[in-house]
């Protein structure tokens, strides 16, 4: 076969193929022709189409995308030295940049939320400032690049910090498709697509260029597009009402609603253009609390009388504290909403030995406590991150190496040399480098928290079937460590003994099994508890990994350690002398009911720990916009 | 250096599942490879390895560091088609192999990166190509792949989702054709895999060891065998190894005359449904495997059936809703729930 000169197009899914999503799609034709829109995100469970949509985008955009890989190294994303430029002519020029090349153009990063954060702010950043500057090996430049990103995530992956989801202009979902009929076309087309790719793109070309087009014109009109004055107010009352943090969010509407109108021919927007370009860009951005178990409505569905109704203003009240400060003490036991529970029983009774089922599992809050030492930054809902001292993990830069030099950064190192090539002298070799030229890599790891949970299994527990909300709650922080990749294990104490029940393990699979039969009666031997749990935690303890006893207890300790003492002040200097063991605690209080002890909010204290309540747990409660947002879509 | 031998594909005793989710892929590449999970010592890595003998052969562009296949003209990597407007590209056959990808491999070397040699001695950049080059047409091979590093499964995952590995690392930018056939081993206490990795897998089997006394016995036979006198064991299995092979080469050929038809297209989508599968690779990876399977019966017309005996492949792993069930499949509940559905 003779081949001639052939122009290589890499098949594309069209974009008209693609079946339902509307809303994905209207979101993303509306950031296609906005020239304000900067980026926008799509967001969805695995396997509903974010990527066949996002780079569907070049079949209508009339721009280049510019695919940002995982693999991406921070000198091809932000700009580097041109080593063959510095090599020849021993000049400092910088090569182009993937952020330069995308200028104009489209960029593109699939799985946004496993990418390493701090890369994400600096392009986030660029995209929002139209340009960025490069300060780095004898480079300093600042370049154009008025792109729009496009980014993919799958929440089931780790979440992304609110600060950076708000960066977004537009967020978008991609859901499920339930209708058989759809999906049966969308299995055909995508076999057609694998079997012929050329035929399905010729198929759908017409209807690409058809949007294309629109896109193109509505682009040009956009910019003379305006929203009513009246509008104006209307569209800051809903973001008020939807606590939407900042004003981002009221800009990012504007200008959805200006893109929305040009796309429809029109010159001023009108109150649908807001209400699509309002949940296109407010949902991701809402900070409200759910009244009930229901999930929020989207809020197209809100009221957009210029006077907000304010039946939200209620909410305000209860906003729960954003941090896990507290020590606080429990609510006094006045509570009046609170179910009347019988008195409970004493500690002491010994209860017959019962296995409660497991009880639902919720969405659980951001439980750990934050970290200050290590580098740790806005992360919300991911496994904790650090540099790593050995030679493992993702390589995210190099470095002028402080000391003895063990991790040489190759690459980097040819080109802190390029430039001194054309004076140094070279006899026989091509390149001739000096001790100075040497970089070194600088590695992250991600490094995973030790969670041991320990498991009060008395009949205090028990008798008022509290375990089953007990094991509820481990069952959710067990789905919260499998997102979070963090190894787990389980000791439990009842009656005179703490037994490991689970080894820390990376099975999520396992502890499930095992948390289903543990089995509730006896006393309660919390010293006993505490004790396991320090020995188990400190023979696994490593260098790289935070270690945290999560205590599941009402604190009523009956059991003593050591004959004759009295066990709940035994407990308590246990803990003391815990409290510096390089160990992070924290304490969930199972107490319930009207008569309190609030004796686990003295172990938390003793242990210096984070004092949490069973209830706080659940997120529902603690209602954040991402949180509302990924549940909606389950 | 001696090749070391491979223990014959046709030797395995039992697993018939395991050994079916293999051949399927080497049928169909698009079904999407084949995830392992069972204890240690199942004859996990024995298999994949000996399916090597099975492999058929390849068209592929003469000499490319990618193994750009010949009839993928759009997706040729850049020095492909640097060739291919000279007119220099040259045809070669070769066979589909398994590539290895060890635990302990570093970014660089599964993504790409620069060419360090050809940097210092010439002073010029060049893309040095990586695991996912090498892997590209062939079966990409990862033993305990739940104890992969993250950030390399990472590389996987985005090379995975297109069938293209972009490079854009130490000063390279470049892109290659890598669409390779996942196939991993785990031992599910050590672990799990990331969600987003186990969807990836179009085919996932559940081993366990045998329990029958006879068949043990066998196997412990017959793997003695084989390490007292490697080639004359070989030998033994060559008529079987070739009836394998032909088998699976004239499935290869009948695939190409198959068409799903509307009942099966129905059956693909209805399944997923009712178990509450989250996305469409489900879907699709039930009529891909159905149609390999009715192939390798035999046959050019696939049926639902197919569809039906193919789903305790393609579905236990997508359907935990909740990460913590277990996840076992009734295929015969499955059918019976199916016939009486699908005329509706």
């Amino acid at each position: 076969m003779a081949l001639g000169k052939h122009e290589c197009v890499r098949p594309v899914f069209p974009f008209s193929a693609i079946v339902g999503n509307d809303a994905a799609k209207e979101a993303l034709v509306c950031a296609l022709t906005s020239p304000d829109i900067n980026s926008v995100l799509i967001c969805g469970p695995k396997g509903t189409g974010k990527s066949v949509l996002a780079r569907s985008a070049s079949s209508i955009a009339g721009r280049k995308i510019v695919t940002l890989p995982l693999n991406a190294t921070e000198d091809r994303i932000f700009g580097s030295i041109d080593l063959e430029k510095a090599m020849s002519e021993g000049k400092r020029r910088s090569s182009l940049s993937m952020l330069a090349e995308a200028d104009k153009n489209i960029l593109l990063v699939e799985n946004l939320n496993i990418f390493p954060e701090y890369l994400t702010y600096q392009i986030m950043n660029a995209a929002e400032f139209r340009s960025n500057v490069v300060e780095r090996e004898g480079i300093s430049e600042t370049y154009d690049c008025r792109f729009l990103l496009i980014a993919t995530m799958n929440p089931d992956e780790g979440a992304m910090s609110e600060h950076l989801l708000d960066r977004f202009d537009i967020c978008v979902f991609t859901s499920n498709i339930e209708d058989e009929d759809q999906r049966e076309e969308i299995v055909r087309r995508r076999f057609l697509f694998e079997k012929d790719p050329l035929a399905l793109m010729k198929e759908y070309s017409g209807k690409d260029a058809d949007t294309a087009e629109l896109i193109r014109t509505a682009r040009e009109k956009a910019r003379f597009t305006r929203v009513p004055d009246g509008y104006c107010g209307a569209i800051s009352n809903v973001c008020i009402e939807l606590n939407v943090c900042g004003h981002r969010g009221d800009i990012s509407v504007m200008n959805a609603s200006c893109a929305l109108a040009a796309l429809d021919g029109r010159e001023t927007a009108n109150l649908d253009d807001l209400k699509k370009a309002a949940a296109m860009c407010l949902e991701h951005r809402r900070n409200d609390i759910p009244q009930d178990q229901e999930p929020p409505e989207p809020p197209e569905n809100d009221d957009w009388d210029d006077e907000p109704e304010d039946d939200n203003d209620q909410n305000n009240d209860e906003d729960p504290p954003q941090d896990q400060e507290p020590p606080e003490p429990p609510e006094p036991p006045e509570d009046d909403d609170r179910e009347q529970m019988p008195p409970p029983p004493m500690p002491d009774v010994d209860a017959n030995e019962e296995v409660f089922e497991v009880g639902d599992a919720f969405r659980v809050i951001d439980y750990m406590p934050k970290n200050d030492g290590l580098k740790n930054k806005g992360r919300s809902g991911k496994h904790t991150e650090s540099m790593s001292d050995d030679k493992t993990g993702r390589c995210i830069g190099y470095q002028i190496p402080k000391g003895r030099i063990e991790d040489v950064a190759l690459c980097a190192s040819i080109c802190a040399a390029a430039p001194y090539q054309v004076i140094r002298d070279h006899s026989d070799l091509a390149i001739v480098m000096s001790k100075d030229d040497l970089r070194e890599k600088v590695r992250e790891k991600k490094r995973g928290n030790e969670i041991l949970f320990l498991v009060d299994g008395s009949g205090s527990i028990g008798a008022q079937k509290r375990m089953v909300a007990v094991k509820g709650a481990i069952l959710s922080m067990l789905k919260d460590a499998y997102q979070k990749r963090d190894t787990i294990g389980m000791a439990v104490f009842r009656t005179d003994h703490a037994e490991e029940v689970l080894p820390l393990t990376k099975s999520v699979l396992r502890a499930y099994k095992v948390l289903a039969d543990i089995p509730t009666g006896g006393k309660t031997p919390l010293t006993h508890g505490l004790i396991k749990g320090y020995e188990i935690l400190s023979k696994n303890s490593s260098a790289n990994s935070r270690s945290v006893m999560v205590i599941l207890s009402d604190g009523r300790c009956n059991v003593a350690y050591t004959p004759g003492v009295k066990p709940l002040d035994e407990m308590l200097s246990t803990a003391r002398s815990l409290a510096d063991k390089g160990m992070e605690f924290i304490v969930i209080d199972t107490e319930t009911g009207r008569l309190r002890f609030g004796l686990a909010l003295e172990l938390c204290r003793a242990l210096d720990g984070t004092y949490l309540c069973l209830e706080d747990l659940n997120a529902e409660y603690i209602a954040s916009s991402v949180r509302s947002a990924m549940n909606k879509m389950n | 250096m001696k090749k070391r031998l491979t223990y014959p594909f046709a030797a395995i005793v039992g697993q018939e599942n395991m050994k079916e989710a293999l051949i399927l892929n080497t049928i169909n590449p698009l079904i999407g490879g084949v995830l392992i999970r069972g204890e240690k010592g199942t004859a996990k890595s024995t298999a994949v390895r000996a399916l090597t003998d099975l492999l058929p052969e390849k068209h592929v562009v003469a000499g490319c560091a990618c193994n750009c296949e010949w009839e993928d003209i759009n997706n040729y990597c850049p020095s492909c088609q640097e060739k291919m407007d000279k007119g220099e590209l040259k045809e070669a056959v070769v066979l589909m192999r398994v590539v290895e990808l060890p635990l302990s491999s570093t970014e660089d070397r599964v993504a790409g990166t620069l060419d360090i040699e050809y940097a210092i001695s010439t002073g010029k950049k060049k893309f040095e190509p990586g695991v996912l080059a090498k892997a590209n047409g062939n079966i990409l091979y990862v033993d305990e792949v739940n104890l992969l590093d993250d950030h390399i499964v990472d590389l996987l995952l985005d090379a995975a989702a297109m069938g293209v590995n972009f490079i854009e690392r130490e000063g390279i930018s470049y892109s290659h054709p890598s669409k390779f056939i996942l196939v991993g081993t785990m031992n599910p206490e050590e672990g799990d895999l990331r969600p987003q990795l186990l969807d990836r897998f179009g085919l996932v089997v559940d081993i366990i060891a045998e329990h029958d006394e006879d068949r043990r016995m066998q196997i412990i036979q017959r793997r003695m065998d084989f390490e007292k006198d490697p080639e004359g064991f070989r030998d033994d299995f060559a008529d079987a190894q070739q009836k394998d092979r032909d088998r699976i080469l004239n499935a290869r050929d009948l695939l190409a005359k198959i068409e799903p038809t509307e009942d099966v297209i129905r059956a693909a989508v209805k399944i997923p449904l009712h178990l509450e599968v989250d996305g469409h690779r489900a879907d699709l990876t039930l009529i891909k495997a159905a149609c390999a399977y009715a192939a390798l019966e035999g046959r050019t017309d696939v049926r639902p059936s197919d569809v039906v005996h193919v789903s305790k492949l393609v579905m236990p792993h997508r359907m935990r809703r909740n990460p913590f069930q277990d996840s076992t499949l009734d295929t015969e509940e499955l059918d019976k729930w199916l016939s009486e559905n699908m005329s509706v």
